[in-house]
C-alpha cells in the first residue's frame, strides 16, 4: 500500500484531534472571560450603589446646592474610574471627566434599563459601564448613577492563555502524529502484511510468504497462517506430485482407460483409448459414452457397469478385428456414479496364438505325410512284396527317402528352434565377398545340372570384406539355390552375384522359375509358408525361415523380387565390415 | 418441451443411431465370418439377429416421429431428423444384406468348394470401415469426411471385379460349381451393395450440416438401388 494512503487514514483522526482541542481551547477561554466579566460587574455595581447612596446623602443633606461634580471627581480619583449622576428626567448633575465611548442610543437603553430595574451594565472592548439609580430616604427617585471603568485596567489578559492553547494544540499534533506512526507501524502494516501474504496464497504462492513478526494476537493470527501455507502448500505438491505420477502412467500405458459419469459423458480418456477408438486428443472428452465407443457390445458393458455390475468380456471389433479385453466397474467414493472401463488390445497376442496353432498344425501336417508313406510302404511289404526281391528293393529306396526327409524336416526344425532362441554360436569373420558365394557354388553345382540347369557366379572382386560367419552364410546361399532349383524348370539358369549398397554388401540369387504371386512376397519367409503348394513336391517349408533368421542375426536384412513366369530374385544384405 | 429437452432428445437418437449402425457392422462381420468358417450355428444367430436390428429402427423412427409432433422442429434439427430417418432405413437395409449372407451360407451348408474368403473379408472389412467412419461423420457433421469416404468405394468395386472375373473362370472350367459360384456372387454383390449405401449416408451427412441435397458421385453405380435382397 502506498505509504501516502496509508496517512489518510490517520488524517481524520488528527484534524478531529486539533479541532476539538480549538473548541476547547477557545470555549473554555471565553468562558473564562465571562465569569471574569460578570464578577467585575457584579463588582463595579456595588461600587455604583455606594455611590449612589454617597450622592444621596450628599443630596439629602445639601437638597439643590449639592455639589455631585466634587463627589463624581472624589471617586473618579479615587478608584480611577469615570463618574456621572443624572436627575430622573437625564439632566447631568455632576460628572468627573467622562469620556465615554458609548453611543448615544446604546445611553439611552442602558438609561432605560437602569430606570425600569433599578441599575444595568454594559460591555465593549474598550470599557464597562454601569449605572444604578439614586434613591431618597422616602423611596423617591433622585436621579441615577453611571460609572464607567476601562477594560484594560481589569480585564482578564487572554493572550498567555491564548499562546498556551496553541503551544498544547501544536504539541498535541505532533503527539498524534507520532502515535498515529507508531500505530501504524505495530497495528496497521502487520494487518496490511498478512493481507498481502494471504492474497499471494491465493494466488498459489505457499513458499517464502512474508509474514508479519511480532508478538501479539496478530502474531498468533500470522503464525497459523504460516502454517496453514506450509501444509497447503506441502499438500498441493504432494498432490501435484501425485497426479503427474498418475498422469504419466494413464498416458504411458498399454491398456485402454475410459471414466464416464452417471449421464454417460466421457470423463476421461487416456492415448490408448483414443488410439483404440481412434478419437484424436480432447475430442472424446464429455461426449457421449455411444459416441466414443462406438460398439454396442461395449455400450451394454458399460450400462452394466452403471448398475453396479463388474464384469470382464473379451471381443473382437470392427473392421480392423481388434480383439479387446474388456473390464467395465462401477466407481465408489467421490466418484460415486461413474464408471471406469478398461481395455487390454490382445490383438497382437492372439495373432501371435494363431500363429503358434498353425506352426503346431502345419509340423504335424509335415510330419503325417512322409509317416503316412513309410507306413503305406510298409503295409505293402508285409502284404507279400517281400517275396519280390526287386519291388521290395525299390520300396525299401523309397522308404530310405522318406526317413531321409523327416530326418531333414526334424533337423531344420531343430536349427530353427535353435536360432530363434538364439543357441547358434555365430563365429563371425572379416571375409571377402567371393568367398562367401564360392563354396556354395562348388557344391551345388552338380545338383543344379543334374536337374537340367545351369549354375553362374559372377563376383566382382573389388568388394570391400563382411563381418560373417562364412558356415552360416553358406548355409544360406544353399538353401536360396536349393529354393530357386526347385522353383525353376529344366533348361533355366540360376546366377549368385553381389554388389555393394551403401554399408551393405547385398547378394542375390536370381532364377528364371516360375515367379511368386505378388500377394505371396511378404509371407514366404513365414515357417511352413508355401505359395503354391502343388508344384513345391519336396522341401520342408523352413529353408526360407532359417535362411532370414540367419541373416537378420548377422544384422542384415533379406527380400524377394518377383514377376510371375520370369523368375525371382532372392537378396539379403550383410553390413560391411 | 423447451429447447434443452430437444437437444437431449436428439442426442440421444444419435446415440441410438450409433448403436444400431455398430449392431450392422457386428451383424455384416459375423455373417462373412460365419462364411469363412462354415460356421452353421454363427450364420443363424446373424440370420435371427436382423429381427432386433429391424426393431431398433422402428424405435427409433417412432421416437423420431413423436418429436415431429410435439416439437415442430425447424431449420438444422429438422434436417437433422429427416436425415436420421433415412439413415436409419439405410442401416436397416444394409441388416438385411448381412441377414443375406448369413443365409447363403446356410444354402452353401458343408458344400467345401473354395470360397476366395481373402478378397470377401477384404471387402467386408473395407465396406464396414466406411460405415463406422461415415456414421462418425454424420454425428459430427463432418462434411469433409462425408465427402472423402465414397472413394474408398472404388476398392471395393475393385475387389468385386475380380472376384466376378475369378468365379466367372472358375465356373467355366467347373461347371459343376456354378450354383456355388452363384451364391457367392450374391454375397459380394450384398458387400458391394451396402459400400453403395454407404455413399447415401455421407449424402445426408452434407444435407445436414449444408442443407443441400447432392448425389456424390459414386464412381461405379451400375446396379438398380433395390433391385436386390438375397
Amino acid at each position: 500500500m502506498q505509504p501516502r494512503i496509508r496517512w489518510r487514514k490517520a488524517l481524520p483522526f488528527l484534524v478531529l484531534l486539533v479541532l476539538g482541542l480549538v473548541v476547547f481551547t477557545v470555549g473554555g477561554l471565553n468562558i473564562l472571560r465571562r465569569q471574569d466579566d460578570g464578577r467585575w460587574e457584579a463588582h463595579l455595581i456595588d461600587l455604583a450603589h455606594l455611590i449612589a447612596s454617597s450622592a444621596q446623602t450628599e443630596i439629602d443633606n445639601f437638597g439643590e446646592s449639592a455639589d455631585l461634580n466634587r463627589l463624581a471627581a472624589h471617586y473618579a480619583d479615587t478608584l480611577e474610574i469615570s463618574v456621572q449622576f443624572f436627575n430622573p428626567e437625564g439632566l447631568l448633575l455632576g460628572s468627573s471627566d467622562f469620556n465615554s465611548s458609548l453611543s448615544p442610543i446604546l445611553i439611552n437603553d442602558l438609561v432605560e434599563r437602569i430606570l425600569s430595574d433599578g441599575q444595568g451594565a454594559w460591555l465593549s472592548d474598550e470599557d464597562i459601564t454601569v449605572g444604578t439609580v439614586i434613591r431618597g430616604a422616602d423611596q423617591g427617585l433622585l436621579g441615577f448613577v453611571l460609572i464607567q471603568a476601562p477594560s484594560v485596567s481589569f480585564r482578564l489578559d487572554l493572550i498567555p492563555l491564548w499562546n498556551l492553547g496553541a503551544i498544547v494544540i501544536l504539541v498535541a499534533l505532533v503527539i498524534g502524529l507520532v502515535l498515529a506512526m507508531v500505530i501504524q507501524e505495530h497495528a496497521v502494516k502487520p494487518v496490511e502484511d498478512l493481507i498481502i501474504a494471504v492474497q499471494q496464497m491465493r494466488s498459489g504462492n505457499f513458499h517464502n510468504l512474508a509474514f508479519p513478526a511480532g508478538a501479539n494476537e496478530l502474531q498468533d493470527l500470522s503464525q497459523s497462517l504460516k502454517d496453514m501455507a506450509q501444509q497447503l502448500g506441502d499438500q498441493i505438491g504432494a498432490l501435484t506430485t501425485e497426479r503427474a505420477k498418475l498422469s504419466a502412467v494413464l498416458n504411458q500405458m498399454t491398456d485402454g482407460v475410459l471414466i464416464a459419469d452417471p449421464e454417460g459423458r466421457v470423463q476421461l480418456l487416456n492415448p490408448a483409448a483414443e488410439r483404440i477408438f481412434q478419437v484424436g486428443g480432447q475430442r472424446g472428452l464429455q461426449r457421449s459414452v455411444v459416441e466414443v465407443l462406438r460398439y454396442h457390445q461395449l455400450v451394454d458393458l458399460w450400462r452394466m457397469a452403471r448398475e453396479g455390475q463388474r464384469q470382464t468380456t473379451m471381443l473382437e471389433i470392427g473392421p480392423q478385428h481388434l480383439f479387446l479385453q474388456v473390464t467395465g466397474m462401477p466407481l465408489k467414493a467421490s466418484l460415486k456414479g461413474s464408471t471406469l472401463i478398461l481395455f487390454q488390445d490382445l490383438t497382437q497376442l492372439r495373432r501371435l496364438e494363431t500363429v503358434r496353432r498353425d506352426f503346431i498344425s502345419n509340423v504335424s501336417h509335415e510330419l503325417r505325410t512322409p509317416l503316412a508313406s513309410l507306413k503305406a510302404l510298409a503295409e505293402t511289404l508285409q502284404e507279400g512284396a517281400l517275396d519280390d526281391p526287386p519291388a521290395a528293393q525299390r520300396f525299401i529306396t523309397r522308404m530310405e527317402t522318406e526317413i531321409d526327409n523327416l530326418t531333414q524336416l526334424v533337423n531344420e526344425l531343430l536349427e530353427l528352434s535353435r536360432i530363434e532362441s538364439g543357441k547358434v554360436p555365430l563365429s563371425f569373420h572379416r571375409i571377402q565377398p567371393c568367398d562367401l558365394l564360392s563354396p556354395a557354388f562348388e557344391r551345388m553345382t552338380l545338383q543344379v545340372e543334374r536337374a537340367g540347369l545351369s549354375l553362374m557366379m559372377d563376383c566382382p572382386p573389388d568388394l570391400p570384406p563382411v563381418f560373417a560367419d562364412p558356415d552360416r552364410i553358406t548355409q544360406v546361399m544353399i538353401n536360396l539355390i536349393h529354393n530357386a532349383l526347385k522353383f525353376t524348370p529344366p533348361g533355366g539358369q540360376i546366377s549368385l552375384s553381389a554388389y555393394r549398397d551403401g554399408d551393405y554388401i547385398v547378394f542375390f540369387v536370381k532364377d528364371t522359375g516360375v515367379g511368386i504371386p505378388k500377394k505371396d512376397l511378404s509371407r514366404i519367409f513365414e515357417r511352413f509358408y508355401k505359395a503354391d503348394r502343388a508344384r513345391t513336391g519336396g522341401g520342408t517349408g523352413l529353408g526360407l525361415s532359417i535362411a532370414r533368421h540367419m541373416v537378420e542375426s548377422h544384422g542384415g536384412f533379406i527380400w524377394a523380387e518377383s514377376e510371375e513366369a520370369q523368375g525371382s530374385t532372392f537378396y539379403f544384405s550383410l553390413p560391411v565390415a | 418441451m423447451p429447447r434443452q429437452t430437444l437437444d437431449r432428445e436428439i442426442h440421444h437418437l444419435q446415440d441410438e443411431v450409433l448403436l444400431l449402425g455398430s449392431m450392422v457392422e457386428q451383424a455384416m462381420l459375423n455373417a462373412i465370418d460365419a462364411l469363412k468358417r462354415r460356421d452353421h450355428e454363427a450364420a443363424k444367430r446373424v440370420y435371427h439377429g436382423d429381427e432386433q436390428i429391424n426393431e431398433k429402427r422402428y424405435a427409433i423412427e417412432n421416437r423420431v416421429l413423436i418429436l415431429f409432433a410435439t416439437q415442430q422442429p425447424i431449420a438444422h434439427d429438422l434436417r437433422l431428423l429427416a436425415a436420421i430417418l433415412e439413415v436409419i432405413t439405410e442401416l436397416e437395409r444394409m441388416g438385411d444384406y448381412a441377414k443375406g449372407i448369413a443365409k447363403i451360407s446356410l444354402k452353401i451348408g458343408d458344400d467345401d468348394t473354395p470360397i476366395p474368403t481373402r478378397e470377401i473379408s477384404r471387402m467386408g472389412d473395407l465396406a464396414v470401415g466406411m460405415l463406422h467412419r461415415a456414421l462418425g461423420a454424420f454425428i459430427a457433421e463432418d462434411v469433409n469426411m462425408a465427402y472423402r469416404i465414397p472413394q474408398d468405394d472404388d476398392q471395393v468395386d475393385e475387389l468385386y471385379n475380380l472376384v466376378y472375373r475369378k468365379n466367372l473362370a472358375a465356373m467355366i472350367a467347373n461347371p459343376d460349381i456354378i450354383d456355388h459360384t452363384n451364391y457367392i456372387m450374391w454375397v459380394v454383390h450384398n458387400i458391394e451393395r451396402m459400400a453403395d449405401r454407404v455413399t447415401n449416408i455421407c449424402e445426408r451427412t452434407i444435407f445436414i450440416a449444408t442443407g443441400e441435397l447432392l448425389e456424390i458421385d459414386a464412381s461405379d453405380d451400375e446396379w438398380d438401388d433395390d433391385e436386390d435382397e438375397a
